[in-house]
């Protein structure tokens, strides 16, 4: 496949600011939507961090401390005018800046979704492609029944279910790998299967679709009239056409695994921000949540944006319709 | 809403004076299999992140258990109850004060000496109330004064004290900086003690690595001691069948399982430490809205309970009867108790005692009082496992009286704005976790939560308070303990607290054993192989 | 015409009439043993007594999962309409409004899809507290992002439809046209999607009841047993399974509901295929073999309903080297599928059956070996009515060119690349070393199908299969494409086969014209000789051509489609 690369002007290039433009702005308002969103939760989360028994005293001066005692108006321009220069303010539970925390937390989520995102990748693509060639036009439609099935249950097995049964038996029952904690490969083997086995059989089933679609095409016809080998017309013929579909899939794909961390990391032990997010709520700890939100809005914004900008270089003809 | 098994509303508060107790779970055992080894890594399950490492200010378990490792304090309680020597070498108490000498010799994390100075202003700084330190209030109190002379430490309390050694000797002492910064032991650690911090990855773990020449341990322990671990690491692990199973997988060497899983380690073999856990205990808000202001309501409703199912599974099967409302190590005062008894399930006389307080039978079945409905807002901990079941058997019993039972299942913050800022509540699974009778009587006596006190219940009872102002200023130990005894029966006549059941929570050991006096003692680890 | 159901569509609504009935009536049969409370008997595992075991308060598990189908299913319809209200709202005003305020929603709704749904659930469940109806308002109001990004990019392609144009430019107002032109025309898709919405929803109740958000004590709902039994599960697995079938099979079910609704409407069904079971035949010798040598050939194809329809009833065919032969006929004569059936080109989802189906002496009835594989690479040619489809649009068109030499003649890559270049300069394609680098949709319609007929070249063409190569471009381009199909004739002496509904554009191109209708061959005759055709039909079509002399004021004839006496006449 032959591509040229993006110069300056070119339809392309536009695409690629422009997108990058709107994600600049959705994630300026995912930041106002946050701090006035998180006002709305009730509780104190002075008191929650403090504990009931602590001196009204020592709430009021964290309270100060914190700045959780201006308007919020102020508490705003104060939170904005730390942003500029990566303070995200300070957690009121740890009382650690929220900059130290994420930084911390996030390589870990973000290695975990990776991996999990490569395996679905990685294993959707032979198994959608073997399914929907040895099913096409009706062929072996028993094996295409079984393996769609298995593969629509897969779908709908929720991951923290799925987490706890892989532990029941791969580590509690043969010991063979570690319960939970993250530290070597060996931890992180069960909570990426658990994470990726949903989004696989998703894909698989996206690419087993599209691969019939593209297989009765024309252009694939044609490649078979030239008798190409099977490796030539499914490799080279069929499969860069189902990559757009199964690209903007993926990009369903690895926003849901971010939001899929939380309930894995919890089961896991992994600390990473997906675990923080959910006892941050609980705690109202308003600053930890907004830079979590505020983390979680740039992955899915990023994962958007790096999806389309994939498509901008495999499929030209996505951008150049978006023109 | 983390699943975090411990009740959120484990109220902690200090200790004092310990008799000749038995001490809770001292069926450590342990030791007997395999030989002592030192060196190595000692892991112990955290069931959830302290958040800030401060000796100071930190009040959950989780916390206070973090500053064992880090800390010291002037005297050791031991498993069994007993003081002896740790910083101090020796005392002397009078009725208004207590005379500490302190062992020769003793350094800091940071290599400074701990002078007797340092522990006078340990002391200040507690009494400080503006600081809000968690021992301010109930092991130091606002009037006490330190001073330091030589080698040689004075606190004196503004009125007679019978428990001076077991509160003054039971906080843990800062060194000089770290009092100077108290901000600085939010993530760092500057005691005295055997292991200090040396690596923290707050939410996952917290490392403490063992140091030289320490020399003062309780019981003669030494840095050379055998057994000892090189390092001692708390692996934060919220879920209790997560804790069960890595200490099934050898990865942890410690863990509290209060759950089902208990089963699982205990087919396995493990030996365990127990520690008292008042987990079905029931505080009524007595606030003149709530119909639970009323004593008869309270009576009824424990009177309605079938107290033997609801302890079974508050306790998940492993039911205890309650002895004292002081339920935490050293247990002061409760040994030749309880002078109570809780009363047999009677639903007709709980039926009949609701008429009698007004609240009678509708033509639905429901009861109500002048076009009110009898509801009650029950709390449990949502993190709480046997909470939810044990809350649903309650309201089914009351409920079949005739009681709309609302359940309301509380994360920390949910507890919080209930308790102390709406009020909220009727009454529910709320539990006091107090070492003597002098810190319970925090909860039951003078302010209410509205002015700033600890009395949250609002609690109002005139023979209780009466026989805690003579104990207070009794001339002895045991003179005091008998008035408090008598005391905490008045609290249960009125049905000011219901203590359905407890249950002794143990926490495991695996290839390594230790004492644990409401909290793993360091100097007591002994790995073995 | 309705279609009949097919295994999976009744398996998926059995499987919902469980439910469905498990939802009325759950409750009055297991209700009892539901909610009766056995301490004695708490925590057991399973047995036949209690299949999932009994939960802390000694209930039985089994009837609790039933009867809890009901909050489960009417939360997740909750939460699920709630979505798709609030989706289709968004979505649709999205797409109706004026430009400037479109384009701002559309923003508004991508900014939505940037919060992570379980975020937004656990943020919303906190707000409104830990209930069912504070859960399904979460969840439902997590969904609607999802929703009206679906609603608002299926409506945008309907508000752009020339009626909808129409309908605004008549002054109707922006929720008018929403509600009369544009919601019923997205109505298909979207309860497609609601379907499969529903089975994400049920999911996110289990995740919300996973971190104790969802339906709280005493009221139970699937997430909210898995979760307790999740607690239990090292010791009692049913505890946490059985509830974990519930929820996976439901969800399976809503999911699978989807693809049944989807199927009816319209999406083609893969269909069972059988191959030819005809005794293999002596092949002739290559070499002197006639290039296409058909008898009897018939086609018939399975359709949705499993059964057969034949669409070429015994075709004989003869094509000698060189020769152009035209296939004319109207659509569905047969003509296109016997000229896949001679190229063995036909899909899976054929039956072929012939006394000879011979290409190059090659029986097209078989599967090829290796050999035979390497000759109709590089022998045959194909060149298929749309341009825009028959070239594959990731791959460049020097790449396409080249690969069948490559792979069967072993020419080297820079050979290949030469020999492309000089084959696109034959079909006259101007520039040819840039054009070979360049991707399909960079090229003309005509200038594809040239480059079609290039790739024909590339290897030693005996036989040129052209399926209506001119109908979808317009005149002066079919001249140039035709013209280029003359040139590689000449350059190589290869047969062509030319499909095609045009008599004049065959009869002008070919030697010889076959005349098919309704899946038989009704005349065959010389081209030169047409003029002297016999058969009605054919004369029709002859006449349906205008030329300088037809009265325009005069309608052209039209053949009627289902015209008897014209298949008589064959028949005679």
């Amino acid at each position: 496949m032959t591509v040229a690369p993006p110069h300056p002007g070119s339809p392309r290039t536009a695409f690629v600011l422009r997108r990058l433009a709107r994600a600049v702005v959705s994630l300026a308002v995912v930041l106002v939507a946050t701090f006035f969103l998180v006002q709305l939760v009730p509780g104190d989360p002075v008191r929650a961090a403090l504990g009931p028994t602590a001196p009204p005293e020592t709430v009021e001066a964290l309270r100060v401390q914190l700045g959780l005692d201006l308007p919020l108006g102020e508490q705003f321009t104060r939170y904005v005018g730390g942003l500029v220069t990566g303070d995200l303010g300070v957690s009121v539970t740890s009382q650690r800046p929220v900059a130290t925390v994420l930084a911390e937390r996030l390589p870990t989520t973000l290695l975990l979704a990776v991996l999990a995102f490569v395996v679905a990748a990685v294993g959707a693509f032979p198994i959608g492609v073997a399914t929907a060639v040895s099913a096409y036009g009706g062929r072996r439609r028993t094996i295409d029944l079984a393996v769609s099935g298995l593969l629509g249950v897969l779908v709908a097995v929720p991951n923290f279910l799925l987490a706890v049964l892989l532990i029941a038996v791969f580590s509690v029952g043969l010991g063979a790998l570690p319960p939970a904690g993250w530290g070597g490969p060996a931890n992180a083997v069960l909570p990426v299967v658990a994470l990726a086995v949903g989004p696989l059989a998703y894909l698989a089933r996206i690419v087993h679709v599209e691969m019939l679609r593209v297989l009765a095409t024309p252009y694939v016809t044609t490649a078979r009239s030239k008798r190409l080998p099977p490796r030539l017309l499914y490799v080279r013929h069929a499969l860069p056409n189902i990559v757009t579909a199964s690209l903007t899939a993926g990009g369903v794909v690895l926003t849901g695994l971010v939001a899929g961390t939380v309930l894995v990391e919890t089961v896991f032990v992994i600390p990473g921000i997906g675990s923080t997010i959910v006892s941050s709520i609980a705690e109202r700890d308003y600053p930890l949540v907004q830079g979590l939100v505020l983390v979680y809005a740039a992955l899915v914004l990023a994962a958007n944006l790096l999806i389309d900008l994939a498509l901008a270089v495999l499929d030209p003809r996505s951008a150049i319709a978006e023109a | 809403m983390t699943r975090n098994p411990r009740a959120a509303a484990l109220v902690a508060a200090g200790a004092a004076v310990a008799l000749t107790l038995a001490g809770c779970g001292s069926g450590a055992g342990g030791g007997s299999t395999g030989e002592v080894v030192s060196g190595g890594t000692f892991t112990v399950a955290l069931n959830d992140d302290p958040g800030s490492l401060s000796p100071l200010t930190g009040v959950s378990l989780v916390q206070r258990g973090l500053v064992r490792y880090g800390y010291e304090s002037l005297a050791y309680i031991t498993a069994d109850g007993e003081i002896v020597p740790w910083l101090a070498e020796s005392w002397q108490e009078t009725p208004t004060s207590i005379t500490y000498t302190l062992k020769q010799g003793i350094t800091c994390a940071d290599d400074t000496r701990f002078t007797a100075e340092t522990a006078a202003a340990n002391v200040a700084y507690q009494a400080d109330p503006a600081h809000g330190t968690f021992w301010h209030g109930s092991n130091i109190t606002a009037g006490m004064t330190a001073t330091a002379d030589g080698a040689t430490l004075t606190i004196t309390s503004p009125e007679p004290n019978p428990f001076l050694l077991a509160s003054t000797g039971a906080v843990e002492m800062v060194c000089q900086a770290g009092l100077d910064d108290p901000e600085s032991l939010a993530d760092a650690t500057n005691g005295t003690a055997l292991y200090s911090l040396t690596a923290a990855m707050p939410g996952s773990s917290y490392t403490y690595t063992k140091r030289d020449g320490y020399t003062w341990g309780p019981q003669g322990v030494t840095s050379d001691t055998p057994g000892l671990p090189d390092q001692i690491v708390g692996r934060v692990v919220t879920d209790e069948a997560t804790a069960a199973n890595l200490l099934l997988a050898d990865e942890l060497n410690a863990a509290s399982i209060a759950g089902a899983d208990r089963k699982r380690i205990e087919a396995a073999g493990l030996e365990s430490v127990g520690v008292l856990n008042p987990i079905g205990e029931m505080l009524f808000n007595e606030r003149p809205d709530r119909p639970t202001s009323d004593e008869r309501v309270r009576r009824a409703l424990t009177l309605a309970l079938d107290r033997a199912a609801v302890g079974e599974l508050v306790t998940d099967g492993e039911p205890e009867e309650s002895v004292s409302l002081v339920n935490k190590t050293p247990l002061t005062c409760v040994a030749g108790g309880p002078l109570w008894q809780l009363p047999a399930t009677d639903v007709a006389a709980a039926g009949a005692l609701l008429d009698e307080a007004g609240w009678v039978r509708g033509p639905d079945g429901q009861r109500s009082r002048d076009g009110r409905p009898l509801t009650i807002r029950f709390l449990y901990d949502g993190g709480t496992p046997s909470h939810a079941a044990a809350a649903e058997e309650v309201q089914q019993e009351w409920n079949a009286l005739g009681i709309t039972t609302e359940l309301v299942a509380e994360d920390p913050a949910g507890w919080s704005s209930d308790l102390y800022q709406s009020y909220n509540w009727d009454t529910g699974f709320i539990q006091i976790t107090p070492g003597s009778p002098v810190v319970l009587s925090l909860f039951f006596l003078g302010e209410t939560s509205e002015n700033g006190g600890y009395n949250f219940m609002a609690v109002e009872n005139p023979e209780y308070e009466a026989l805690a102002r003579q104990a207070f200023t009794a001339p002895s130990a045991e003179a005091a303990c008998g008035l408090w005894q008598q005391a905490e029966r008045e609290l249960i006549e009125r049905v000011d607290v219901f203590p359905v059941a407890e249950t002794e929570t143990p926490t495991y050991m695996s290839r390594a054993t230790f004492e644990m006096p409401g909290a793993i003692t360091p100097t007591s680890i002994r790995m073995l192989g | 015409m309705a279609r009949k159901l097919t295994p999976q569509g009744i398996a998926v609504l059995l499987g919902l009439l469980v439910v469905a009935l498990a939802v009325v009536f759950g409750d009055a049969l297991f209700g009892e043993a539901a909610t009766a409370r056995n301490i004695a008997e708490r925590q057991e595992p399973a047995s036949l007594a209690h299949p999932f075991g009994t939960d802390d308060l000694g209930r039985d598990l089994l009837a609790r999962v039933v009867v809890a189908t009901r909050l489960s299913v009417l939360l997740t319809l909750g939460a699920t309409g709630i979505s798709v209200a609030g989706g289709v709202l968004l979505g649709v005003l999205a797409a109706v409004l004026p430009a400037a305020a479109r384009r701002v929603a559309a923003a508004f709704i991508d900014l939505l899809l940037s919060f992570p749904w379980l975020l937004l659930a656990l943020f919303f469940s906190v707000i409104w507290g830990a209930t069912a109806s504070g859960a399904m308002l979460a969840v439902g109001f997590a969904g609607v992002p999802v929703f009206a990004r679906l609603v608002n990019t299926l409506a945008a392609s309907v508000a752009n439809a020339e009626y909808v144009h129409v309908a605004r430019m008549l002054g109707s107002s922006p929720l008018r046209t929403a509600v009369r032109h544009v919601l019923p025309n997205i109505v298909p898709p979207l309860v497609v999607n609601t379907a499969t919405h529903a089975s994400v929803t049920l999911l996110s109740f289990a995740a919300l009841s996973f971190l104790g958000l969802g339906v709280q004590a005493p009221e139970y709902d699937w997430g909210r047993l898995l979760n307790e039994g999740a607690q239990r599960i090292y010791l009692d697995p049913m505890a946490a399974i059985g509830p974990g079938i519930a929820i996976v099979l439901t969800g399976v079910l809503f999911a699978l509901l989807g693809e049944v609704l989807s199927e009816r409407g319209g999406r083609g069904q893969a269909v069972r295929a059988v191959r030819a079971t005809t005794a293999p035949k002596p092949v002739p010798a290559a070499a002197d073999a006639p290039v296409v040598d058909v008898a009897a050939l018939r086609v018939a194809f399975r359709t949705a309903d499993g059964s057969l329809v034949e669409r070429v009833h015994g075709v004989d065919l003869h094509v000698g080297d060189g020769e152009v032969v035209g296939i004319v006929g109207e659509s569905g004569s047969g003509k296109s599928v016997t000229a896949m059936a001679i190229a063995g080109l036909l899909g899976p989802d054929a039956l072929v059956t012939s006394e000879r189906l011979h290409f190059s002496g090659i029986d097209m009835t078989r599967p090829p070996g290796p050999a035979e594989r390497r000759t109709l690479g590089l022998e045959q040619a194909m060149i298929f009515q749309d341009p825009q489809s028959s070239l594959n649009p990731a791959l460049s068109v020097g790449l396409q060119l080249r690969e069948a030499s490559e792979t069967h003649a072993g020419t080297s890559r820079q050979d290949a690349a030469r020999r492309a270049v000089e084959k696109l300069r034959l079909v006259r394609i101007p520039e040819p070393e840039r054009r070979v680098r360049q991707l399909p949709h960079e090229f003309s319609g005509g200038m594809r199908q040239r480059a079609m007929i290039a790739m024909g070249l590339m290897g030693s063409p005996r036989l040129i299969v052209a399926d209506e190569p001119t109908t979808a471009l317009d005149v002066t381009v079919q001249r140039q494409v035709l013209r280029a199909l003359r040139d590689a004739q000449r350059a190589t002496g290869a047969a062509i086969l030319l499909i095609s509904h045009d008599i004049a554009l065959v009869s002008g191109f070919c030697d010889r014209v076959v005349v098919m209708r309704g899946g038989v061959v009704v005349e065959e005759l010389a081209a030169d000789r047409l003029h002297e055709a016999r058969h009605p039909y054919t004369r029709g079509l002859i006449a349906c051509v205008p030329d300088l002399t037809t009265d325009r004021a005069r309608p052209l004839p039209v053949l009627e489609a289902a015209d008897e006496e014209l298949l008589e006449g064959v028949k005679a």
